[in-house]
Order: structure tokens, then C-alpha cells, then sequence
């Protein structure tokens, strides 16, 4: 919904052309075999594919770690920046360029740790971006160091008597600031639930952060392994308005309906009680976006010489 | 209100996205200058052009002559390409001067809204045109037979996706009496919006058989709803009718269910007896039939299939709801010999 | 007018029942004023206007501004002095002068500050608000009688002016109508053109109350009445027509319209003393240009906004200041790996750490060109007027399109608050950024395509069919794919940096100020300009054979330095930074920390430059500059 101006010889591609999976496709990815990204990295492609996003319209933005090299193997346009700091990029995309499509993919350190600051005012800003933070509790590319989503307990290479801290909460973290519009959670071993999560998270409008428990084997085997092995510790959120996904009814028995319009069940949902939730917590679409508050029209270059000139006019001796 | 006035307060309405088009069509012809500018430039003149790109602060303190080397050279055009992309500015610069005249036609009386409607978006489809030539040149894929060639009228079912999502609203002066929108149906897509300011009598509701899951329909006597058009980000239509016509909104953000978006304000008892319209009575009757069941709710059940996409309107052909297929058959059934 | 019964006759000023006294006219080239009060007092808005009015009356001017560290400090105390120094001409103005020949003071403290520092010339004029001398508190009038009595070192012409009690006649609440009053005084002495002020005053309140207006008007012709009936004395500096139409403003109002008329449309800042008033103003006026000013969450994130919307084919621009800088100099390495164009605007204030934050240095010259990790070769660019920081914009936006490149333009606390009048810019629409082409990418296209001699290659932007890559901070190839091996991590290292040199090689020498050869050579950069410039004329006036440099572009180096440098016998720069003194304790030649750009110097040129710089936070006085010129020309000469 953008009433603002751009160049008609930049406003998307000039044939109706249809995109198939392997059009998304890229480099092979590099990840340990097993590793959650993996799949997480197909139900992005199966994403772009449904909603048929020009692969030229679309920016896949990361930091830096196993999680943020995922735009390389993504056929679109990417951006493999710095630790923490993949947000304030994508703002700036999004800021002026609304026509393409953004996401952004983090790790658990980038996003909760060093990128905290922009994580939280990015929440605020709510641009209408897609969020993917892949939380495998760990530090992955630098080899195991304790993350903020680390267990208390679990060992790692700078905390070897086990993570000294409770881990921090990335879902009740984003439910607490004010104006995030949609938080989500879904595992990268219920593809399924990813996938609809994924879509649903691209179709809200405003800033979509999905926070996906990411299996790292390599050094956070057993994190989700309970999970993955025992359905029976899985509750699905439910509602016509989060993701709804019929096949996985059977499987997974325990179900609470859950509106996300109802931001104070959804901050209730999220505290730590021994269940792992997967659904959309919470939905807003009627908050402001970001680059739709700051759209300003275009100025033809005479107008802004024209309006250059009464500046200068005001400044004239 | 006379008619001008309602025309003035759509366009008053619309106004951010007449603007911002008119703003585009600038900004386009600002980039087709500056890439001609670059395409007829002798060496000197490359040089001219950097000197003033870099402005006073280089005067002496950089060799421009130098650094001139550094930007490309285009292949050449060719006269014939040169020619073209001297046509489509002139295009874009005729068009952004006519300014919000472009986004307003009359029906001359007894005349086709359907002609006029599909005639004034080929018009703004001039400006695709001209874009696509740019392109064309640009990317050097411009093969002319001969001439340069001119951006002519652009009809919209050759309009792309990425088009129809740019072009602004049209607001269209027409007659009660020769108010046959269901032929509108093919323009409604992507982003284009249709405001209808109705003259004297007109069926009561000639714009219920446009309504579909993804279409914005609106029949208002003052203008009122036309803001949740204006903020509706896909396909509208809307009509400002006289009073004695139905009034009522089928807003497709409201829900899944047709009752949902559908609210109805007015609807008259009846109907006149006589053809307007090109429909009878008894087609009138059933217009309003299909207002009253799309806005009822079916008893029992209030299950939700996912939303509706308003970028697949077409989708919502398929939709569940009986509400919704009903709309669809109307719509299959609907004559459209006047059509053009 | 009516003197306190209690308050002695004031030395000069003669009473209303005298008749008006006889009037010395003092005729002269230039002249130095300050305006100084309580923080709060408006002494900077009567400078302001004072300063405008001269330029429009076609003077020469040069304003600083005298700022306290807090927003409320204690009134009546030297911290609290706030005003500004309005040093006016005949001919153009490039500096603020070395001591100040008329004052208006609020208050003895704020004066005495100025006094400290050495601020006012020996016999300087100063019209002194004299309430305090009677005031009910028995500390103020102790106050006043010890500043009165250090003051008296200074052969000063004292002139009391009962502003408070005359501003009294027009308004409740003098403490906020004395500058208009002051404004008045100085409008007499200096013959300014009263309804070119009151124009300038109704600018001002544009948004305000009428009533407003009227009471700064009323106020502002009682002082000028006043000092019609007491003064004996009117100073005349007089004023060129000019030839061309020219503006005035202050640096960082320069640097704004500079970035609008270069074709930006995004300004990404976190609020930094002295960058910040630069985003005010653009935040005023930027949207109607179809620009924006983001705020973001700390400059981390500010220079990612700007790199993303650069990444994005917009141009964008980061503004800040040293600390500020510090933070973003990890993106300033992004966008040095990922060739993304990108202008980095440094308003200097004094360093380290939180340092000085309203008061000029040009501390961060090392740090703008070194300060990333690893190798990130940049151009750095350093205005030395207001007119070069509008103009800078421009050239620093293309140069980075050009060479895919981050420029980093060097302004500071003078520029961006001094105000100097100069010829209007014919702003031009090739000075506006050109839109990129989106168009499809030719097949094939590597998205790094170096020349493999200049380093040189196209953007691809995203939307640009065809085109699709990811951009990476990690060491990288032609087509952007990570590579660890040496052959790629030197390849990108050479091709990053040899487009430095090929831009090196489009810069002309720069000019010398002076003759082409001497005994002593100048060499500075930014802000000092004027200052240098006036000392070195001074001092050739006296028969030195000195001679300076100025330069604008620090990185790459203005070329053919090192063969002005060998027509001279010394070279030194003059900085506002800090080096060790070679004659202090523990230092030697070898261990001695000297000025930034002087190390720069001697490492790119192997010449022995000797420097001399201050960081006094203030801006250098060309006196303090000639005394440096006196004491080391080299003696041989001078002998
Ligand atoms: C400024 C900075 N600090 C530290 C690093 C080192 N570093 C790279 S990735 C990373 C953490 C990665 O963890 P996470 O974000 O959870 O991603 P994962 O590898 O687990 O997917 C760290 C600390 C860096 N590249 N940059
Ligand atoms: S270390 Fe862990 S997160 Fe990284 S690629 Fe291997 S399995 Fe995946
Ligand atoms: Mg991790």
C-alpha cells in the first residue's frame, strides 16, 4: 500500500514470467550435514516459489555466523554483512526501496546478543520486513561459545562448567517491545509448520519476526532432540488467523487455541514451562509500517532546483 | 452535489496517488534525460558533463578530463533508438503535464463506459510504453524496422503485473442510463482503482456483480468509503450514485466469509420497473437479491479458510462460499455484448 | 533614562540631560565584536543577527560561537558565557580574529571568562550591563568589585549601560529582551541598517506572536537610542557592494544543502555534538525534497541504514562526529569490501573519548583514514569554508559513485557553527544524483568485473534482472563468492586499492599561497584556512618568506607535495590537534607524538616537517599563527 513515486524503468520486472524452484536456487549450501538451516534454507525457496517473488525483487539479508550465510545460497539478490548488524541494512533497503522484497536471517548470537539494540528498535520501527532468527543456542561458526539462548547449564568452549546465566527468552524479549506486529516459533524439523509459518510471515504486513529452534548436530545435539523424538512435548498453537496446518493434527496431540490478536495470552504462552510452542503468538496488522510513515513523494529535478533556489533565498544577503 | 463536485472530491480523495504517479512520471523522465545526455555526447561534451557533476569544489583540483575516462561508454545508439527515446520523454513529459486530467474521463451521453474506461487507461499505459522502449534501448535490445519508434496507447490487458499495481485511480463521469459496469471486471486487477461519478438515474445497484473476494466495490451517495478504497491495497471500484440507489461496501479486508465484507447501508425496496442500463426490471431485482444474500450470514458454522490474497482475485472464483460462487456464476452469466 | 540614585555617574556614558556628546569616528578594515551573556540570555541570537546584517550590508564576516558545556549552567558564573565573536570587514572575512575590540556583556563573569582566555584586546571597548555594581545581594556587588579589579590590569574602556532598567520601560521580563537592547547599541555604533534588522527579527519570529515582534523591535530601538544619546564614540568598517549575489549560514546549514543539491535522499544520523544541527535542519526541510532523516538507534545502526539504502541504489549519507565514528567503523569496512558507494560526514570536536563536545579539533584526521581494521582504502576529503562544505557534498557523493568507494569529508565544530557569507551557489541539475539504471544485467556480468588495471567496476543493484549476487564482508572474488586463498584475498586487496591511486592521479597539485619557494611552508588542512592564510600574509607583509599549503584531499594526498615541499627550507604544518612540545620533558626527536597530519606527511614523503599545533578548543587566531611563523623560520635567515 505505497502511494509513493518511483522511476517506471525501476518498478519491477517488465514480463509475467513464472518462477520455479530451481530458480531460487543457488551455490550448494555449505552447512554440516543434519544442521537445521538446511531445511529451513528449502522452505525459504518453497516461499519465494509460492508467492512467486521475482528473484531480482528480492534481498536476502544476514550478519555474519553458520545462520548468516544463508543468502549465498539463495538465487536473489544478498547481503552477507557484519556480526549483529543485519537489520539497520535491511531498514535501509526497505527505507527506500519498498518495492523489493526483504528478509533477513540471523543467528541467535546476532540477533539477541551483539545485534540486541537493533533488534529491539527495529520491533519498534516494524518495517515490513521478514525476520528469520535461526536459534540453535550456540555460537556455531566460531565453535561453540555460549550464546544468550544458551540452557543454563550446557557446556560450551568459553563456559565449560556449563552456561553460567538462564537463557534469555527471544519470544517473551519481542512480545515485551512495544509495537512488534508478528511473532511466530516453528522448528526446522516440522517442515510443514515451517513452511506455514514462513508464509504467513511473509504475508503480514509489518515487521514479521519468526524465531525458528534450529538443530546445530555439531554442537547443540541434544537441544531439541527430546522434541524431535517425542511429539508429546510439542504444543501447537492453533488459529485461523496464525498457521494452521491439518496434516500435523494427528501428530502433534497437544493443541491450544490460541488468538494472536490476544497479546496477553501470548506473553503467557511464551514464559518457559517445560513446553515447546510452535505457532503465531502474536499478530497486529494494523500497525503503522515504517517506510509507509516516512514515504515521501519524488521531486523531479526541476522541482528540487526550484525549491533549492527559495532555500537559498532564505539564506541570500 | 453536481457531478463536478463529486469529481473533484474523488480526485480530492485520490489525491496522494494522482500525485504520486505524476511524481513517477517526472522522476522516469528525469532518468530517460540524464541517459540521453550520456547517449549524445561528443568526448567534449563528456567532459563538460563531469565537470559539472562534480561541481566548483573539483575546479582545479581534479583533472576532469581524467576522469572522464572513468565513465562508460555506452554502445551507441543508434539515430533510430535516439529517436525513440526522444519520443517516449516527450511522452512522459505530455503526460505528467496533463496531470490530473489524465486520471479523469466523461461518458459523452449514450456513449460505452467500457470504451471510455479501456481508452483512458490505454492512454496512462502511453507512459508503459514509453518506459519499455527506455528499457528496450537500454538494455540494447532495440531492434528498429527503419524509424524511430513512437510510445503509443498501452490497453491494459497488455499492461504487466508490476504496471497495474502502479497506475493511478481513474475517475470516470458517466450517465445513469449508460452505467454498464460489468464489462469493468476485466480493469479491475492489480492496483487499479475506478471511480464512477454517476449522472441522473441509474439501476440500483449496477455494481453488485462486480463483487468478488478480492475487488473493493463501493456504491456511496457522498464519498463516504471511498477513504478504505483509497487505503485498499488491490483492485476497487466505486460508484457515486444518487440516493435513490443502493448504497454499501465490500471491503475485501473485512474477513473470509462474504457477510463479512459486505456491509450494506441502503438497499432501495424496489426497483424501477423500466430498463436503465441496458437491464430490466427484473435484473435489477436480482442485483439487489444478490446484495441482500451475499450480506447474510449462513447459519450455523463460522469455519475460516485462509484469507483472501488480493493479488489473486481471480482465485476467489473458487472460493467455498456459497455467497462467493453465487457472485461468481453472475458474474460468468453476465452479457457482455456492449462490452466492445 | 534614569540612573540608580546609588550607581556612580558611568565614566563615559553621559547623561540624558547632557547634551549628545561629541563623537569620535573611528574608520577601519575590519573589527571584532562579542556579544557574551548567561546561557539563556540570547546573546547568540543578537550576534546572529548582528553578523547578517553586516553581510547583507556587504561586509566581510566570520562568526564563532561561544558555547557552554551545559544547557543550564549556574548564571553569573564564567561557565556560563554564551554569545559569539563577530569579527567583520571590508573585505572578505576568513577567520575569527585574534582578540575581540568591542564587547557586550551581561555580567561581569561572563566577561571575566573571555578576559581568562585571553579573548579581548588590550584597549577593547566593553559595554557592561551595570545593575550588579548595585545590586541588593551583597555577594554580587563582591562579585563585581573583584572582577572589577582584575579586570583593571587591562587598560579596557569601561561604558555601563543600564540595560536591565531601560529594558524595563518595554518589557516584564528584560532577562529575555536585553539582546535586542544590545543588538540596538551595537546597530548604533556600527551604523547598521535598522530596517534590514527589523526585517531579519520578523524572520525570526515568523512562527511567533506579533507581539513578540513588537517588543524585539521596541527593545532594539531603545538600545540604539540610548547609545545615539550617551556614546562618544561610532566605528566605521565599511562595506564593499558586492559583485555577486551571495548567502550566508553556517557550515553544517552548508553541509545540508550541500547533500539536498548533490541529489541525496537519505540522511541517517544519531544525535552527536556539533554534527546534530546539521540534521535539524534537514529534518525541516529534506521531505520536501523527497529526502529523509532517519534517526536511528546509535551509529552503528545509522551507518548501516545508509550503506543498506546505498546497497539499494539510493544515495545516502551518514553524518556524526569522532565518537560516533569510532562506532561506525565497521560498516566504513563493509562498504570499503563491498565497493559500496558511500559519504561519511565527520564533524570533528575535540578528542578523545567524550572529549570537548562543542568545541573544535581536527583530531580525527588518523582515525578517518586508518581507523578500520585490515586495509580500507578510502578517500577522505576536508572542506575549509562554508562554501566547501556545501560544495563538498557534491563532489564527495560522485567521487564515490564513481570508484564504488567511502568518502569521509571532514568538517568540524568551527565550520559547523561559524557563519560566513558567500557567493550564492548556481545550484545544477547535473549536480543531482543520477537514478540508476535497473535495467537488465548483460549475461554473464561478474558483479566485482575489476579493470584489471584501475580496479574499476559496474554496480549491480538489486531489481536489476539477471544481476543477482550476494554482497559480502568476507575476502571475495570477481563474482563475489568467498575465497580464503591468497590469490583471491590479494587480488581484492589490489583491486580496492588501486583505485586510490588511480583517483590519485586525477588530483592537481595543490596551489601555494605565497611565493613558490622560502624559507618556511605552511601546510594545512579544513578549517584553519583563513587563519593560516592571514597569518602567512602578515608575516610576508613583515619580510618572512613564508609561504602555505592548504589541502583538501588527505587520501589519496593532493599530488606534488613533495616537490613544493624541497623548494622551501622548513616545512611545517599547522593543526588543531595535539603533539608533543619538543622541548618538554622525556621528549625527544624520536619518541615525540606530533600533529596528524604532519606524521602523515613524513610518512609519505620522507621530509622532515616539523609541526606546531594547539588544541586550545577554540579555533586557532592568526596572531597565535604568526608568533609560530616568527619562531621558526629557520634561523639562519631570520639571523
Ligand atoms: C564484531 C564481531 N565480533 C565477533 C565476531 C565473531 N563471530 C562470528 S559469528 C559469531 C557468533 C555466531 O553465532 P550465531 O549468531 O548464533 O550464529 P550461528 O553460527 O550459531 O548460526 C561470532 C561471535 C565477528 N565476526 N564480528
Ligand atoms: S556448526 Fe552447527 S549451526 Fe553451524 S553449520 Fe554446523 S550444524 Fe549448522
Ligand atoms: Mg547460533
Amino acid at each position: 500500500m505505497i502511494d509513493q513515486a518511483c522511476s517506471l524503468l525501476s518498478c519491477g520486472p517488465d514480463e509475467d514470467r513464472e518462477w520455479t524452484m530451481a530458480d531460487y536456487e543457488s551455490a550448494a549450501a555449505r552447512w554440516c550435514p543434519g544442521c537445521g538451516d538446511h531445511a529451513i534454507l528449502t522452505a525459504a525457496q518453497r516461499l519465494l516459489e509460492t508467492e512467486q517473488l521475482p528473484p531480482e525483487q528480492t534481498v536476502f539479508i544476514s550478519g555474519i555466523g553458520c545462520a548468516s550465510r544463508f543468502p549465498h545460497y539463495m538465487n536473489t539478490y544478498g547481503f552477507h554483512g557484519i556480526h549483529g548488524r543485519a537489520l539497520p541494512v535491511a531498514i535501509g533497503v526497505k527505507l527506500r526501496r519498498p518495492d523489493l522484497h526483504v528478509f533477513v536471517v540471523m543467528g541467535d548470537g546476532d540477533c539477541c546478543s551483539i545485534g540486541a539494540a537493533h533488534w529491539i528498535h527495529t520491533l519498534r520501527y516494524n518495517p515490513d520486513i521478514v525476520a528469520l532468527l535461526l536459534d540453535n543456542g550456540v555460537y556455531g561458526l566460531t565453535k561453540n561459545q555460549t550464546s544468550p539462548t544458551s540452557p543454563k547449564g550446557k557446556a560450551s568452549n568459553t563456559q565449560p562448567r556449563g552456561a553460567l546465566l538462564p537463557a534469555l527468552n527471544p519470544l517473551s524479549a519481542t512480545l515485551g517491545v512495544t509495537n512488534a506486529s508478528f511473532v511466530a516459533q516453528t522448528g526446522d524439523w516440522v517442515p510443514a509448520h515451517l513452511y506455514a509459518t514462513l508464509l504467513a510471515a511473509y504475508r503480514h504486513r509489518g515487521f514479521a519476526f519468526v524465531r525458528i529452534l534450529q538443530r546445530c548436530p555439531q554442537y547443540t545435539t541434544d537441544l531439541f532432540e527430546g522434541a524431535v523424538r517425542d511429539p508429546g512435548l510439542i504444543e501447537l498453537l492453533v488459529h485461523p488467523d496464525g498457521v494452521a496446518v491439518s496434516e500435523l493434527e494427528r501428530l502433534y496431540k497437544n493443541q491450544v487455541r490460541h488468538d494472536p490478536a490476544d497479546l496477553d495470552a501470548a506473553r503467557r504462552l511464551a514464559e518457559p514451562d517445560g513446553k515447546i510452542r510452535l505457532g503465531v503468538f502474536y499478530r497486529n496488522d494494523a500497525l503503522p509500517v515504517y517506510e509507509e510513515t516516512r514515504a515521501v513523494p519524488t521531486r523531479s529535478h526541476a522541482e528540487k532546483l526550484a525549491l533549492l533556489n527559495t532555500e537559498l533565498d532564505r539564506h541570500a544577503v | 452535489m453536481p457531478s463536478e463536485d463529486r469529481a473533484g472530491l474523488a480526485l480530492d480523495v485520490f489525491k496522494k496517488p494522482i500525485g504520486a504517479f505524476r511524481a513517477t512520471l517526472a522522476a522516469t523522465a528525469d532518468e530517460v534525460r540524464g541517459y540521453l545526455a550520456t547517449r549524445q555526447s561528443s568526448w567534449e561534451g563528456k567532459v563538460a558533463r563531469v565537470s559539472a557533476e562534480l561541481g566548483p569544489l573539483a575546479i582545479g583540483r581534479i583533472d576532469v578530463e581524467r576522469f572522464a575516462t572513468l565513465v562508460e561508454d555506452q554502445p551507441d545508439a543508434s539515430p533510430a533508438a535516439l529517436e525513440t527515446l526522444g519520443g517516449a520523454l516527450a511522452a512522459l513529459g505530455d503526460l505528467a503535464g496533463r496531470s490530473e486530467q489524465l486520471c479523469v474521463v466523461e461518458v459523452p451521453a449514450g456513449g460505452s463506459l467500457y470504451e471510455v474506461v479501456g481508452r483512458a487507461l490505454a492512454e496512462i499505459g502511453r507512459a508503459f510504453s514509453a518506459a519499455r522502449l527506455v528499457s528496450e534501448v537500454r538494455a540494447g535490445r532495440f531492434e528498429p524496422a527503419g524509424g524511430g519508434v513512437a510510445a503509443g496507447p498501452l490497453p491494459f490487458s497488455r499492461w504487466t503485473k508490476a504496471e497495474r499495481r502502479l497506475a493511478p485511480p481513474l475517475v470516470v463521469r458517466v450517465q445513469g442510463r449508460d452505467l454498464r459496469a460489468a464489462g469493468l471486471a476485466e480493469f479491475l486487477d492489480g492496483r487499479q482503482r475506478l471511480v464512477l461519478v454517476v449522472e441522473g438515474e441509474c439501476a440500483p445497484a449496477p455494481l453488485g456483480r462486480l463483487i468478488t473476494p478480492g475487488i473493493f466495490v463501493l456504491q456511496s451517495a457522498d464519498g463516504s468509503g471511498l477513504d478504505r478504497l483509497l487505503a485498499w491495497d488491490g483492485p476497487g471500484i466505486a460508484a457515486l450514485v444518487p440516493d435513490s440507489a443502493a448504497r454499501f461496501a465490500h471491503d475485501p479486508s473485512g474477513g473470509a466469509a462474504a457477510w463479512e465484507r459486505l456491509r450494506i447501508e441502503f438497499l432501495p425496496d424496489r426497483a424501477a420497473r423500466r430498463a436503465i442500463g441496458g437491464l430490466s426490471g427484473a435484473q435489477q431485482m436480482e442485483e439487489l437479491e444478490l446484495l441482500r444474500s451475499l450480506a447474510t450470514r449462513p447459519a450455523g458454522g463460522e469455519t475460516r479458510p485462509a484469507g483472501p490474497e488480493p493479488a489473486d482475485a481471480a482465485a476467489g472464483l473458487t472460493a467455498a462460499d456459497p455467497a462467493d460462487k453465487l457472485a461468481a456464476w453472475l458474474l460468468s452469466r453476465v452479457d457482455l455484448s456492449d462490452a466492445g | 533614562m534614569t540612573m540608580a540614585p546609588s550607581s556612580p555617574p558611568p565614566p563615559t556614558a553621559a547623561s540624558s540631560q547632557q547634551a549628545r556628546p561629541e563623537r569620535t569616528i573611528l574608520r577601519v578594515p575590519e573589527h571584532t565584536v562579542e556579544v557574551v551573556s548567561d546561557s539563556g540570555e540570547g546573546a547568540q541570537k543578537c550576534a546572529q543577527i548582528f553578523g547578517r546584517v553586516s553581510a547583507k550590508m556587504g561586509n566581510g564576516v566570520w562568526t564563532v560561537e561561544i558555547i557552554p558545556a551545559e544547557i543550564q549552567p549556574p548564571a553569573r558564573t564564567p561557565e556560563s558565557a554564551s554569545g559569539n565573536r563577530i569579527r567583520i570587514g571590508t573585505k572578505p572575512v576568513t577567520n575569527w580574529g585574534d582578540h575581540a575590540d568591542v564587547v557586550v556583556a551581561f555580567n561581569e563573569q561572563v566577561l571575566l571568562h573571555r578576559h581568562r582566555l585571553g579573548a579581548l584586546a588590550e584597549d577593547a571597548i566593553i559595554l557592561i550591563e551595570d545593575q550588579w555594581a548595585t545590586h541588593d545581594d551583597p555577594d554580587i556587588r563582591k562579585a563585581w568589585a573583584d572582577a572589577m579589579e582584575e579586570l583593571g590590569q587591562r587598560s579596557y574602556r569601561f561604558i555601563h549601560v543600564p540595560m536591565e532598567e531601560q529594558c524595563l520601560t518595554v518589557t516584564d521580563t528584560p532577562r529575555r529582551g536585553k539582546n535586542m537592547f544590545a543588538l540596538g547599541l551595537l546597530a548604533w555604533i556600527y551604523s547598521r541598517d535598522l530596517d534590514k534588522i527589523r526585517e531579519l527579527i520578523a524572520q525570526e519570529f515568523r512562527k511567533k506572536a506579533q507581539a513578540l515582534y513588537d517588543s524585539n523591535v521596541a527593545l532594539l530601538e531603545l538600545g540604539h537610542r540610548w547609545a545615539e544619546e550617551h556614546l562618544d564614540f561610532r566605528i566605521q568598517v565599511p562595506a564593499i557592494e558586492a559583485d555577486r549575489p551571495r548567502v550566508v549560514m553556517n557550515g553544517n546549514q552548508a553541509l545540508a544543502l550541500g547533500a539536498i543539491a548533490a541529489g541525496m535522499e537519505l540522511c541517517a544520523m544519531y544525535p552527536i555534538t556539533p554534527a546534530t544541527s546539521a540534521s535539524h535542519y534537514l529534518s525541516d526541510i529534506f521531505e520536501r525534497f523527497g529526502g529523509l532523516v532517519h534517526q536511528a538507534e546509535d551509529e552503528i545502526a545509522a551507518a548501516g541504514v545508509a550503506v543498506g539504502a546505498s546497497f539499494a541504489g539510493k544515495v545516502a549519507f551518514a553524518i556524526t562526529s569522532g565518537p560516533g565514528l569510532a562506532l561506525k567503523t565497521e560498516f566504513i569496512g563493509l562498504a570499503v569490501m563491498t565497493e559500496i558507494p558511500l559519504v561519511v560526514v565527520d564533524v570533528q570536536r575535540g578528542g578523545p573519548s567524550t572529549g570537548l563536545p562543542t568545541k573544535v579539533e581536527q583530531g580525527d584526521l588518523l582515525a578517518a583514514l586508518f581507523g578500520q581494521p585490515g586495509d580500507a582504502p578510502h578517500v577522505v576529503l576536508a572542506p575549509a569554508t562554508m562554501e566547501e562544505c556545501f560544495l563538498s557534498m557534491t563532489t564527495a557523493r560522485r567521487i564515490a559513485e564513481a570508484f564504488r568507494c567511502v568518502v569521509i569529508v571532514l568538517s568540524d565544530a568551527n565550520l559547523a557553527t561559524g557563519v560566513q557569507p558567500f557567493p550564492r551557489p548556481e545550484v545544477n541539475e547535473q549536480w543531482l544524483a543520477q537514478s540508476p539504471d535497473l535495467g537488465p544485467v548483460r549475461e554473464g556480468l561478474r558483479p566485482y568485473e575489476w579493470d584489471p588495471e584501475r580496479g574499476l567496476s559496474r554496480r549491480v543493484i538489486p531489481g536489476q534482472p539477471g544481476g543477482m549476487h550476494t554482497v559480502t564482508g568476507l575476502s571475495h572474488d570477481e563474482w563475489s563468492h568467498v575465497g580464503y586463498t591468497p590469490d583471491v584475498h590479494e587480488r581484492g586487496c589490489v583491486m580496492r586499492s588501486r583505485k586510490l591511486a588511480v583517483f590519485q592521479q586525477m588530483l592537481r597539485p595543490p596551489l601555494v599561497h605565497g611565493d613558490d619557494a622560502g624559507d618556511l611552508l605552511i601546510v594545512g588542512w579544513g578549517s584553519t584556512l583563513g587563519a593560516i592564510e592571514e597569518a602567512v600574509d602578515r608575516a610576508r607583509e613583515e619580510g618572512v618568506a613564508v609561504s602555505s599549503v592548504h589541502l583538501r584531499f588527505l587520501s589519496p594526498l593532493e599530488p606534488g607535495l613533495k616537490e613544493i615541499f624541497r623548494r622551501f627550507k622548513k616545512v611545517m604544518t599547522v593543526e588543531i590537534n595535539y603533539s608533543d612540545e619538543p622541548n618538554d620533558p622525556y621528549i625527544t626527536d624520536e619518541n615525540r607524538r606530533r600533529g596528524q597530519l604532519c606524521w602523515l606527511l613524513r610518512a609519505q614523503t620522507l621530509v622532515d616537517i616539523e609541526c606546531w599545533t594547539r588544541v586550545p578548543g577554540e579555533p586557532l587566531r592568526p596572531g597565535q599563527i604568526l608568533q609560530a611563523i616568527r619562531g621558526h623560520v629557520p634561523q639562519e635567515v631570520t639571523r
